[in-house]
């Protein structure tokens, strides 16, 4: 039986919808490979959108390129918008695939790094940031053309003793208005950047401020991340753009290669249809 | 007492330094929140120039907060919405967003003919959020320029509601196709909002544009249930004016399903669909409370059932 099957991870397919999907960039293109295939024309139920074409063939199996033929297929996005490729033997469809053709979308962020006036501060540095933005990219863009860049990066001091936990605590009933310390943050954001990004040193957002339940949390246009996170410190923030972009955490053990599954220690990288289509509609 | 001199003028200097320091810690904040240094045109533009250039040579470290000047700002900006740099091009519709003042209308419509669609979605969602739709309307070709835009496939959800306010045929016709074109196609408000068909804001559009059906839609779109456009159509009740629909929208204050709102992600935010509408509403009709309003905590039934009295009394059924 022929199906589209992905040839390189992580390049926007998704192979658990059905059918099977891919991301395209506009004026850009994605190989697919079309197993089971040998004989069977190609079609875009809208060329406007996308195309595809043949790039070579080769032969997979016992039975040679002419019974289980896998074939390399390059989709080419021409327009945004959504069409399928269909795999044809004569007027019968033998199997599908839905091609997703995305304008490139730019996330500008701005990387603060807090200080208070008690001498605490994040123990990250400005001289990261291009590391940082390069693993956020290549991440976020082959799978939902979506570019992140530098819109400023800078110490930014908030005048006043924030404690060794910053806190955001409005949520909670019973504690203490003074206990929340996000707004004071926040504050100091950068109004032309899309999020701002505050490096903090310790961060909570529950009762119990001094066990270490979470690295990092976005809301709106910002983004608390504290020096103890775990995972790799690009996938993270790759993750915290992903909510920036509205897409909601995953849990299940299933989804643990997933960039939006909920631990940091634990996500993977890859984005699903899904989320790519909420972060990039 | 001439050995004392130094030593007074150093104890002077450093008094006079404490004070000062002491003044800027009392302001709260570092310094991005000063005022900013006066400026001649000439030196603004050479100061607007230097931040392009530093875009153009991917150099974004810490730059000078330009939309503090305002209104001043907003004529050296004008010519670098032509640059041939996307990234470029891209600031200074931030930086006219972030001025927030009505000087930044006409090139911010400008932008809305942007080369790149991104370009111009940034630009309506910085011309709905930050200024007056009546205002935008009331420019000459606005109505021209978001049909142009939204006709060209921008169909941000910012453009379509602008939409809402230009008026006549030809904005009615095209916001129409749009409905009928962009079926199953998505939406945002915002890049954090929820996504939503563009059907929605379409019809919303429409609804201020007096269309009945897109009424009808709205109301059946309240019954479906969705939670992400009931978050819509809260997000933009600004742009409902009809009673029905409002009527429709507000039986939301029924609605006990957690939204997250006013809580960073993961946190364990209490927050329902009608706290939301509660915030909503009072905003929207300027409903006089008897209770503070809040972002993040819920309300109690008594304070529920006071809006929803205030909404029954406000609007005629």
């Amino acid at each position: 039986m022929a199906d589209f099957r992905v040839i390189t991870q992580n390049q926007g397919f998704d192979s658990d919808t059905s059918p099977p999907w891919q991301m395209v960039p506009v004026s850009g293109t994605r190989q697919v490979a079309l197993a089971g295939g040998t004989g069977l024309t190609l079609r875009s139920t809208d060329s406007s959108v996308a195309t595809a074409t043949e790039v070579r063939s080769r032969a997979s199996g016992a039975g040679g390129a002419a019974a289980t033929g896998t074939r390399t297929i390059e989709i080419r996005g021409n327009k945004a918008g959504r069409a399928f490729i269909e795999a044809q033997s004569g007027s019968r469809t033998a199997c599908r695939l839905e091609v997703a053709v995305k304008r490139l979308k730019t996330v500008r962020i701005a990387f603060n790094f807090v200080r208070d006036n008690a001498g605490h501060q994040t123990r990250r540095a400005a001289a990261s940031v291009g590391a940082w933005i390069t693993s956020m990219n290549n991440i976020l863009t082959p799978q939902a053309n979506v570019r992140c860049t530098r819109r400023s990066a800078q110490t930014v001091r908030v005048n006043q003793d924030l404690g060794s936990v910053v806190r955001y605590t409005s949520h909670i009933r019973g504690v203490a208005a003074s206990e929340h310390e996000w707004d004071d943050v926040v504050a100091l954001r950068d109004r032309t950047a899309d999020l701002n990004i505050f490096f903090v040193w310790e961060y909570e957002q529950d009762s119990t401020p001094g066990t270490d339940n979470v690295g990092a949390a976005q809301l709106g246009t910002d983004c608390l991340f504290e020096d103890n996170v775990l995972g790799a410190v690009g996938t993270v923030l790759a993750h915290e753009t992903g909510h920036y972009l509205n897409c909601p955490d995953v849990r299940g053990s299933g989804n643990r290669g997933l960039l939006m599954y909920y631990h940091g220690s634990r996500n993977g990288i890859r984005i699903t249809k899904a989320h790519a289509n909420l972060m990039n509609p | 007492m001439r050995r004392a001199w130094p030593v007074l003028v150093i104890l002077v200097i450093a008094a006079t330094a404490i004070i000062l320091h002491s003044r800027s810690q009392r302001k709260g904040i570092g310094m991005t929140e000063q005022p900013p240094q006066k400026m001649t045109p000439e030196e603004l533009e050479a100061e607007v120039e230097k931040a392009c250039e530093a875009i153009r040579a991917g150099n974004c470290g810490p730059s000078p907060e330009l939309w503090r000047y305002g209104r001043a700002v907003v004529p050296p900006l004008v010519p670098y919405l032509r640059d041939p740099n996307d990234d470029v091009r891209r600031h200074v519709v931030a930086l006219l967003k972030a001025v927030e003042d009505p000087a930044a209308v006409p090139p911010l419509l400008q932008a809305m003919a942007d080369p790149q669609i991104e370009i111009q979605q940034r630009a309506a969602t910085a011309l709905y959020e930050a200024y007056d739709p009546q205002l935008i309307s009331k420019q000459p070709s606005a109505g021209q320029t978001l049909r142009k835009s939204v006709a060209a496939g921008n169909t941000s959800a910012a453009a379509l509601l602008l939409l809402g306010y230009a008026g006549g045929k030809e904005t009615t016709d095209l916001l129409s196709q749009v409905r009928e074109k962009s079926a199953g196609k998505k939406t945002k408000l915002y890049d954090w909002s929820p996504a939503v068909t563009v059907t929605l804001p379409a019809n919303v559009a429409l609804s201020l544009l007096g269309d009945e059906e897109a009424r009808a839609a709205l109301i059946e779109t309240t019954a479906n249930d969705n939670l992400d456009e009931l978050r819509f159509l809260l997000s933009v009740l600004r742009e409902v004016d009809s009673p029905r629909v409002l009527h429709a929208v507000g039986q939301a204050l029924d609605d006990t399903r957690l939204t997250g709102s006013g809580a960073p992600r993961g946190a364990d935010s209490p927050r329902r669909l009608c706290d939301d509408t509660v915030n909503a509403f009072v905003d929207r009709l300027r409903l006089e409370i008897d209770f503070p309003l809040t972002d993040a905590q819920t309300y109690s039934d008594a304070q529920i059932d006071q809006v929803r009295q205030l909404i029954r009394a406000a609007i005629p059924q």
